[in-house]
């Protein structure tokens, strides 16, 4: 105890002046050791409490010696623009103003200086603290729930299919929420959105909506703004969401207990309205399948425990299909780990007893927020880095000038040394100064967060998770403060140390005009450093432009271009018979394409790139496979021409025909993964399948293989996929597709008169293919586009750092070049001894930043697609390319070395 | 260090007057002062460690003590502490100063032993 008491006292202090501490430091320690000694043998009590008095005494008394400097009358002497001499006192109030003075009057006479550099601080810090807000929002911000921190995302591990994160099957969700005692509770959700119509007085829209178990609502634990969540037994009650009740119910005060009608579907009542910052669920949390072009819902409905959906015929919950999303939230006494090992046991448990659904299914569960944010956070992440690289540069080349300022600043320096300013009293002169310009700069960069952070959550994908949360709040005002202090602080300690060593140098040293040994090593690690930065950003930049060039030429399996895409329901009148609809899906067809400059017509019901995918197990025919280890593949139905509308090549047999009409039933086509993949090695065509774990099912004959397409993204690998046609089972609300002979777009206002004509609702989603292919690579554009940026200022800062220290190596060399030339050295000579001096530097630096760059680029290498994270174009390129940079930034003063004449150097 | 004159200096804050007698009778290091003047007070007037030395700090830049040369082969921490001339005549004024107060104190009869 007396020795921690020792430790606190001696921290205190650090209250008194340096001067003071130096002076009495040791005494006072050793009274205050020797007092608490003397007070122990009455008592523990007491001696501890004579230490905290003392210890509180050496604060306040530290303190009052500080201020008591500054009411002193000053020193008589007083030397204009320079430091008190005599006593020399750091970090008093006196001397720190007497600096900031000093410093400020420095700055404005050097503006140009002053300017450059609190433009580049401020755009650095502006743009860091831009992203930090960005990376906050998405990041570190809790969810916008009660308690979010224990929610946990819990799907099935489909280990036959490789789908660690497949959605979950009503019966295992009803053992997760029964049989986990680590979950206060466990609700679910559809993994998908669905769309539904909403009518209002002859008026139509199209609303997302996501379907809830009755406990959802509790579970979040979210106030409503008006009304209340959906409970047990809402079974026909609606949430809207707070955007909605503005935009289609004009926010009506007596909206709750209201009936809305929605096309084909018994009337709802308005239960509640979400408050504006209910952000529930996230796109991410449908997780691979939830797919949609709608980030966010517009209303909630209820998917009630007893629907057909959740239990079969005989009562019993589902097991063989699996289309849900779970989130349970952990009691505040359980761990995540305890959780994981309660669903292993249960998934374990369930495999064994219903060995034909559940086999080979397991569980994965992981905090929600890691769920909602997973796909976003390596891309914020390499932003991040960037952006602080990117800093780093900037401080580099500031500190640079700094440097060569604090060497034209020499023999101010050794006066104020030999007037008898001390170590400490230089440095903190140079750090009030460089702490001055980070302030500055900071004020700059307030008002390059105000533009640069609305810039990019505008330049960034509209349906990225979270991004649309950043705000400009007070911890990231906090951040961009302390980045401006650290970042002053940064940029001045090496000219502080330089200027010291200077001091030592002393007076008599002060006309020299070639640098120290020391003072040249100090520039040359500096631009060895911002080279090897450089090199990181620029080449991060590189594999982000390779990898985006390589997914834009992805070949998606269809012809993208002249393609115009729409959703288009069926009339509620046509939907009444699969002949109507039929009937009307084929007038459709026949008169798009009799239109003008249109090609061929087909249509979907799910359009790649554009909207979720279904899946289904198929079953082979002669193939004995318990249910849950059939194969899992997507499912669409074509409409009319769809797979030569689309430009899918038929690789074998055929695809389907008007003259399947009467034989459609029955008749399927596969695409070549669904060929490799069920049918390895194997005749295809002529085969039967059927959908689902279902005996009653009829059997599909195969008639044909088409090509693979990309789905999901372009990124992601083609997946296995059936095809049967419309004539077979409708679709209400199909994608159609029209090739058209030029611009797709072109055909758009036919398409809308041609429905209307039909009487038929209006499409919607009308997009060109070129549009979603262009969506889907939202992301990495976005990505591209910063790196890009990153790259180029890089770039720019690294020749702004070589041309800088080239010109101050030139002019301190000027007496040797001077001495050369008058030996004999030809211009040609001295050319190549300074670009050779730049060469080496320049290396040096690219060598150190390759290597880091080449360990960087395999952590980022679930950022990449199509190249290798040792990518030779890159890594021989940036290289390359940045060395050429330093070269020419260097030939500028060198050429200026070529033209010293050995009079010009005896003269200076 | 400017010197001032002695009544410019007062009235001496306690602690400083505390200071002043404890090296009138010797020359002391500082944690000598500190218990001199905690016996002879016997804990009316707190001693506090830090408070002592910013006193010994301002007493040795108006010039009333003087730090002593460590004699060799002591403890080169402890500073000894002498009181100078110009200390003791601060010191004496000071004290004048106060018997005046005491005496004004006596007629107006606040000084002890004038209870009535």
């Amino acid at each position: 105890m007396p020795r921690l008491l020792s430790i606190l006292h001696s921290i205190a202090l650090f209250a008194y002046p340096r001067a003071f501490r130096g002076h009495f430091g040791a005494e006072i320690v050793e009274a205050f050791d020797r007092r608490v000694q003397d007070a122990a043998p009455r008592g523990r009590g007491r001696a501890l409490g004579l230490g905290a008095w003392l210890i509180a005494d050496a604060v306040a008394s530290g303190f009052a010696e500080r201020f008591s400097v500054l009411r002193r009358p000053k020193p008589q002497l007083v030397i204009h623009e320079s430091l008190p001499i005599g006593r020399s006192q750091t970090m008093t109030w006196e001397s720190l103003l007497a600096d900031a003075r000093l410093s400020m009057r420095r700055l404005l006479r050097a503006p140009l200086f002053a300017g450059i550099t609190v433009l580049t601080l401020g755009l650095g810090i502006g743009a860091s603290t831009a992203i930090f807000a960005v990376a906050h929002a998405v990041l570190f911000r809790p969810l916008p729930y009660s308690d979010p921190d224990r929610l946990v995302a819990i799907w099935s591990n489909n280990t036959h299919q490789h789908e660690t994160k497949n959605p979950v099957s009503p019966a295992n969700f009803q053992a997760f929420k029964k049989e986990a005692p680590s979950f206060a509770g466990v609700e679910a959700m559809y993994a998908f959105f669905t769309n539904s119509q909403l009518e209002r007085d002859g008026s139509k829209d199209m609303m997302t909506v996501a379907t809830v178990t009755p406990g959802m609502f509790d579970l979040i634990g979210r106030q409503m703004l008006r009304g209340r969540g959906l409970r047990e037994g809402d079974d026909t009650g609606v949430v809207i969401s707070h955007g909605s009740w503005i935009r289609l119910f004009g926010s009506d005060p007596e909206i709750v207990g209201k009936t809305v009608r929605v096309t084909g579907a018994p009337p709802f009542t308005v239960i509640g309205v979400a408050p504006e910052d209910f952000l529930f669920p996230y796109k991410a949390m449908l997780g691979p399948s939830g797919f949609t072009r709608a980030s966010l819902p517009d209303a909630w409905v209820m998917l009630p425990m007893r629907s057909n959906r959740m239990v079969d015929a005989a009562g019993q919950p589902v097991r063989p299909v699996h289309f849900l999303a779970v989130i349970g939230r952990l009691k505040p006494s359980a761990s995540l780990d305890n959780a994981r090992a309660e669903l292993d046991a249960i998934a374990a448990r369930r495999a064994t007893e219903f060995t034909d659904t559940n086999d080979g299914w397991q569980v994965t569960a992981l905090p929600l927020h890691a769920q909602v944010t997973g796909q976003i956070r390596p891309v914020v992440l390499l932003l991040a880095g960037g952006v602080a690289t990117l800093l780093l540069m900037m401080c580099l080349n500031i500190a640079n000038v700094l440097l060569a300022r604090a060497s034209g600043a020499q023999r101010d320096i050794a006066v104020r040394s030999a007037l008898g300013a001390s170590f400490g009293r230089l440095v903190q002169l140079s750090l009030v100064e460089s702490a001055m310009l980070g302030a500055l700069g900071g004020a700059a960069g307030l008002i390059v967060v105000f533009v640069a952070t609305p810039l990019i959550v505008a330049l960034a994908p509209a349906d990225l998770p979270r991004l649309s949360e950043t705000r400009f709040d007070a911890t990231v005002l906090g951040f961009g403060l302390t980045l401006s202090v650290v970042t002053g602080l940064l940029v001045g300690v090496i000219p502080a140390l330089a200027s010291t060593r200077l001091r030592k140098a002393g007076l008599a040293d002060s006309h020299r005009t070639t640098a120290s040994k020391s003072r040249q090593r100090t520039r040359a690690s500096l631009v060895v450093a911002e080279l090897a930065l450089a090199v990181m950003l620029t080449a991060g930049a590189g594999l982000m432009l390779r990898s985006f060039l390589a997914v834009m030429n992805v070949d998606p399996g269809f012809n993208a271009s002249n393609l115009l895409t729409f959703q288009q329901s069926v009339p509620q009148t046509a939907q009444q018979s699969p002949a109507a609809n039929i009937a009307f899906l084929d007038q459709l067809l026949t008169r798009l394409q009799a239109a003008p400059g249109v090609q061929s017509v087909g249509g979907t019901t799910r359009i790649p790139l554009g909207s979720t995918q279904v899946t289904t197990m198929l079953a082979v025919d002669g193939r004995a496979v318990p249910d849950g280890k059939l194969p899992e593949v997507d499912m669409r139905r074509a409409v009319g021409d769809y797979f030569s509308a689309m430009g899918m090549p038929v690789v074998q047999g055929r695809v389907f025909t008007s003259e399947d009409r009467t034989a459609a039933s029955g008749l399927a086509v596969v695409n070549a993964a669904l060929a490799a993949k069920v049918f390895p090695g194997e005749a295809v065509v002529g085969r039967r399948v059927r959908m689902g774990p279902n005996p009653n099912a009829a059997w599909l004959t195969i008639i044909g293989i088409v090509g693979d397409i990309r789905h999901s993204s372009l990124e992601d690998a083609p997946r296995p996929e059936i095809y049967i046609s419309y004539l077979q089972g409708p679709p209400t609300s199909p994608f159609m597709v029209v090739r058209a002979s030029g611009d797709a777009t072109a055909v758009a206002a036919s398409v809308r008169n041609i429905v209307k004509e039909l009487g038929a609702d209006p499409p919607f989603n009308v997009s060109t293919m070129a549009q979603l292919r262009s969506e889907s690579t939202a992301l990495r554009r976005f990505t591209v586009l910063l790196a890009g940026i990153f790259g180029a200022l890089a770039l720019l800062l690294a020749a702004a750092g070589v041309y800088g220290v080239m010109a101050l190596v030139v002019a301190e060399r000027t007496d040797e070049v001077g001495v050369r030339v008058a030996l004999g050295a030809t211009p040609s000579r001295i050319l190549s001894m300074m670009i050779g001096h730049a060469a080496r530097l320049g290396v040096t630096g690219l060598a150190i930043g390759t290597a880091l760059s080449l360990i960087l680029a395999q952590a980022a290498k679930s950022l990449l697609f199509g190249i290798q994270p040792t990518d030779v174009v890159t890594f021989v390129g940036v290289p390359l390319g940045l060395l050429m940079v330093a070269l020419a930034a260097a030939l500028v003063p060198a050429r200026r070395a070529t033209k010293i004449s050995p009079v010009q150097a005896i003269r200076s | 260090m400017p010197f001032r004159s002695s009544e410019s200096l007062l009235p001496l804050t306690p602690i400083a007057f505390e200071i002043l007698l404890a090296l009138a009778e010797e020359d002391r290091h500082g944690y000598a002062i500190l218990q001199a003047v905690e016996s002879r007070l016997r804990g009316k007037l707190p001693m506090r460690t830090g408070t002592l030395y910013r006193a010994l700090a301002r007493l040795v830049e108006d010039g009333l003590i003087e730090e002593l040369d460590s004699p060799p082969g002591t403890d080169s921490r402890r500073r000894t502490y002498r009181i100078t001339r110009h200390g003791r005549s601060v010191a004496r004024a000071e004290t004048e100063r106060m018997s005046e107060q005491v005496a004004a104190a006596r007629s107006r009869k606040l000084a002890p032993g004038f209870r009535h």
